[in-house]
Parts: C-alpha cells; sequence; structure tokens
C-alpha cells in the first residue's frame, strides 16, 4: 500500500494539472501567454528530435552534477565526523557555497571556463551540494547514544562500528538531503545554459522567450519539472529499496 | 564460567563547567561468581556510572575493579560482558535474528561455532516465530526480550543490567523479571542489576547493595537468604517484607524521621 502513492503521486498530480490547464485554455480563462498542454504536446510531436536536443544534455549535465555534489558532500561529511575540529568549518562552508547568488556568478564562470559540459555540472553540483551535506552530516551523528555504548561493551572495532552503525543510521536524514537536493540539480543546469550553452532546456527558454513561442516555453517548463520529478523519484525509489525499516508497523503489543 | 566481580575502593569524578564533581566515593562492592546482585539507590547517586565501568565503558578515577581475576577492558576485549540497556537499543534496520546475531558478528564468530545458538536464545527469551521481525514491529518487552538474548549470545562471564524494565509497565515488568531469573538461572552467568525498586531488588537477589545518594557509596549490603525459584507469591511473604524493611531502612538511614502528621513535612520538603 506504501509504494504506490510515494512512486505515482507526483505524476497523477501532474496529469491532473495538465487536465485542468486544458479545460482552462479552452474555455479562454488563460492569457495567451498560458499554452495549452496539448500544444506542448504538439511541440514535441512535431519536433522528436527536440527530445535529444533539450531534454538528455540537461538531465546529463544534472545527474553528472548531482552525483560528483553527492560524492563530495559524502566525502566532506565523512571527513567532518571523523576529525572532529573539521565539522565546523565543513559546514560553514557548506553555507557559504550555498548562499553565493549563482544567477550572478554562473555567467561569470561561463565566461571563466567556458560554455562547455564541465560548467554546466559545476553548476548544478554547486546547486545540489548543500542539502546532501547536511542530510550526510546530521546522518552521520543520527545514531542512539547508548548504541554508541552497545558497540563500546561488544568491543567492535572503529570500521564494525562505521559500517554497522553510523552508516545504516545515517541513511533516512542521507536520503533526505538527496531528495532535496534533486530538483536543484536540474535548476542549476537550467540556469547554465542560460548563461551560455549550445544545446539543452535553457537554451530552448531563451530561444523560445526571444521568438514569443509560448508553447515551446511551456515545453521547457514541462520538461524541466518533469526532470526534476523524475530526479527526485529515483532517489526515493532508492530510497525505499535501502531504508526499509522506516515502513515497520507493529505486529503485537 | 561465570566470574565474580569486586569493586574496590572505586572513586570516581566528573568534570562538569570547569568544576569537580564526586559522583562515587570510596565504593567497594563483592559479588561471587554466578550470584546475582542488585545495586539500588535514589536517582542520581551514581549506581549506572557504577555499572559502566563494570562494563569498561568509563574507568574509575581511583580504586580497582576485578571481574575473575581480570580488569574489565580485557573481558571487554574477549567479549566476555554481556550489557542490557535501560533502553532496548536494537538496530532497526536489523530483524530480531540478526540483532541478537549482532555480537557474534563482531567478534567475528560464525554461527556453528557460536556459544549460544541465536535461535535457542530467541527460544528461551520466548520470542519464537519473531525471528524475522523488524524491532519496530514488536513492544517494549519484547524488543527487551530481544536485548537479553544479544547480551547472552556469547555466554558472557558476567551479565550486567541497567534497569532493564524500568521503562515498562509494572505487570510487565514483574512477568519480565520472573523470566529474567529463569534465563539467569539456566545461563549460570553472574548478574548485576541496577534498580531504583526495592521489591524488584529484593526478588532478585541474592546480595543487595544500597547505594546513599551523591556522592554515592555503598552504604549497607544485605544478603537475601531467600530460597530458588524466586516466585512472585514469596513477595507477600513476612521474610520477604523483613528484607524489604532492611532495605529501606538503609535507603533512609539518613533522612530525619517524619512527624506524625506528614502531610506538612512532606509538602515542606518536596520544596
Amino acid at each position: 500500500m506504501r509504494r504506490l502513492p510515494v512512486f505515482w503521486l507526483p505524476l497523477v498530480t501532474a496529469v491532473l494539472l495538465l487536465v485542468v490547464a486544458e479545460i482552462a485554455q479552452r474555455s479562454g480563462l488563460f492569457p495567451i501567454t498560458v499554452a495549452a498542454p496539448s500544444q506542448v504536446w504538439q511541440v514535441l510531436v512535431g519536433n522528436p528530435r527536440l527530445f535529444g536536443e533539450t531534454v538528455v544534455p540537461t538531465l546529463q549535465a544534472a545527474l553528472i552534477g548531482y552525483l560528483c555534489a553527492a560524492a563530495a558532500a559524502l566525502a566532506a561529511a565523512s571527513v567532518a565526523s571523523l576529525i572532529a575540529p573539521a565539522w565546523t568549518p565543513i559546514y560553514r562552508f557548506g553555507v557559504a557555497l550555498s548562499s553565493i547568488p549563482l544567477t550572478a556568478t554562473t555567467p561569470l564562470l561561463v565566461v571563466w571556463i567556458g560554455n562547455g559540459l564541465s560548467t554546466r555540472v559545476l553548476i548544478a553540483a554547486l546547486a545540489s551540494y548543500f542539502p546532501i551535506l547536511v542530510g550526510a552530516m546530521q546522518g552521520f551523528r543520527a545514531f542512539e547514544s547508548t548504541s554508541a555504548e552497545l558497540f563500546h561493551v561488544l568491543s567492535a572495532s572503529p570500521l564494525q562500528r562505521l559500517r554497522l552503525l553510523v552508516i545504516p543510521a545515517s541513511l533516512p536524514l542521507l536520503f533526505a538531503g538527496l531528495k532535496i537536493a534533486a530538483p536543484s540539480a536540474i535548476l542549476g543546469t537550467i540556469l547554465a545554459e542560460w548563461a551560455g550553452a549550445e544545446r539543452g532546456l535553457g537554451v530552448l527558454m531563451i530561444y523560445a522567450l526571444g521568438a514569443f513561442d509560448v508553447p515551446k516555453v511551456w515545453f521547457a517548463v514541462t520538461a524541466s519539472c518533469l526532470l526534476a520529478a523524475a530526479v527526485y523519484a529515483l532517489a526515493a525509489a532508492i530510497e525505499m529499496r535501502v531504508v526499509r525499516w522506516q515502513a515497520a508497523t507493529v505486529l503485537e503489543d | 564460567m561465570p566470574a565474580s566481580i569486586a569493586v574496590l575502593d572505586v572513586i570516581k569524578r566528573f568534570q562538569m563547567r570547569g568544576s569537580e564533581v564526586l559522583a562515587l566515593d570510596q565504593v567497594r562492592l563483592k559479588l561471587d561468581a554466578g550470584r546475582f546482585g542488585a545495586i539500588i539507590g535514589p536517582s542520581g547517586c551514581g549506581k549506572s556510572t557504577l555499572l559502566r565501568m563494570v562494563a569498561d565503558l568509563f574507568e574509575p578515577t581511583d580504586g580497582r575493579i576485578d571481574i575473575g581475576g581480570a580488569p574489565p577492558s580485557r573481558l571487554r576485549r574477549e567479549h566476555a560482558i554481556g550489557f542490557v540497556f535501560q533502553s532496548p537499543t536494537l538496530l532497526p534496520w536489523r530483524t530480531v535474528i540478526d540483532n541478537v546475531r549482532l555480537p557474534l558478528r563482531i567478534a567475528g564468530i560464525s554461527e556453528s561455532n557460536a556459544p549460544r545458538k541465536p535461535t535457542d536464545l530467541i527460544d528461551l527469551v520466548g520470542l519464537k516465530g519473531f525471528e524475522q521481525a523488524l524491532p519496530g514491529q514488536l513492544s517494549g518487552g519484547m524488543q527487551q526480550r530481544a536485548a537479553i538474548a544479544r547480551a547472552l549470545v556469547m555466554n558472557p562471564q558476567v551479565l550486567l543490567l541497567d534497569e532493564p524494565f524500568g521503562a515498562l509497565d509494572e505487570i510487565t515488568r514483574q512477568r519480565l523479571n520472573t523470566e529474567l531469573l529463569r534465563i539467569w538461572a539456566e545461563s549460570g552467568t553472574t548478574a548485576l542489576l541496577v534498580t531504583h525498586s526495592i521489591a524488584e531488588a529484593v526478588f532478585m537477589a541474592d546480595r543487595v547493595f544500597v547505594m546513599s545518594p551523591r556522592p554515592g557509596r555503598i552504604e549497607t549490603t544485605i544478603e537475601v537468604d531467600l530460597p530458588r525459584p524466586r516466585t512472585l507469591g514469596m513477595m507477600s511473604t513476612p521474610s520477604f517484607h523483613a528484607i524489604e524493611g532492611a532495605v529501606r531502612g538503609a535507603l533512609f538511614a539518613h533522612e530525619a524521621p517524619e512527624a506524625p502528621e506528614a502531610g506538612a513535612a512532606a509538602g515542606a520538603k518536596l520544596q
């Protein structure tokens, strides 16, 4: 019973909204700046290559950036939990990174590094790093203090403590961070594409806005929403496979 | 092999916000191998601290603890200490049987070489049929049973119990105490229980160590010569009441006798 809603709720909500938007547009409730979902669909059907030219490059950069951010955040959180004095600096550095106004710095980075994949990956990683870092850092200290005492009495090695206690106990918070960060990676990539790229949803947005091609703008908007939801769903799906004990129901009292 | 426990003139000081607090002062305690001891005292008297020092979770500031002729650190490294916490402290992502197996896993012992079979222990604590359940699916009492099975899987020389049923209701607690005595008798280990219930201490133990409040000291040691196996019926016998009275007397030895018009005096004391 628990599986279905988690997977399908975002999709069902999206479909419902599409139906409402279609009806509203056809009955003239929306201004001309809002496209009907059927018009948006026509954009893709009329030019199937658009998918490969926009959605795929954006998803690619976002996923690589997201994975880089996850790797960097996990490494930083591991260092923070192993070396106590490093905790506060690592946290503060994360706060500083996340408070950078990417809208202002991204064009500078594009000029500096160029408009290649690495820039988009970097921006996606910057946009998604902090939530993963917070999840991992809080997660690594989420075990109960008596559990730590138990592992001491059982004479566990530091590695056993890490593998059997610290990491499993961190998973619920770690996945919370991963889920929050997933849409940020997509939005970060689009921002980087705005600032300069050859292909991608951000490029399509700029182009379509300039041409006042309303259905294309809405195609880009819809596609980026679905991408963000898809990356979120991926993180949630992995979480459900890994963090099973949270679903426990009481058998007997 | 059960081991004797000897606490010899142990002093424990803690640093708290720059100032030093004397938690335990010259504590002496002796418990023969295979016996059941109970430490009783008011909240904050340091009885849990004392038990944790026996388990090598802390070291005494001064004095010595001796378990079967060895320091606690050696027993701990030999995986020979069983500890049951007030909260079950099960790992929520491991099934009941995997929680019971955890000490084996950490000691690097295969199930076939286990000092005690996890499945037998689950049977012994009355959790047969719940091997594959997750802790979150069990009631508090059942979780604590699993914790007891886990503490026994290495066939420990000493079993240390820190108010194991303190968070449970009176009825469950009484039933689990009776069962714990059965399990302990079957295991043959030395047991040391921390409690703040007079009746529980007398019902469970061969020897009750009465502690005074801060700084904690062993005020008196009271032998409980009630026959075993203990039954709930014994709790209403005159000899049980007499020992209870002795423990109570020792616990309140230093307090001013209450005036007959107790209401006003008690009210004043509460403030």
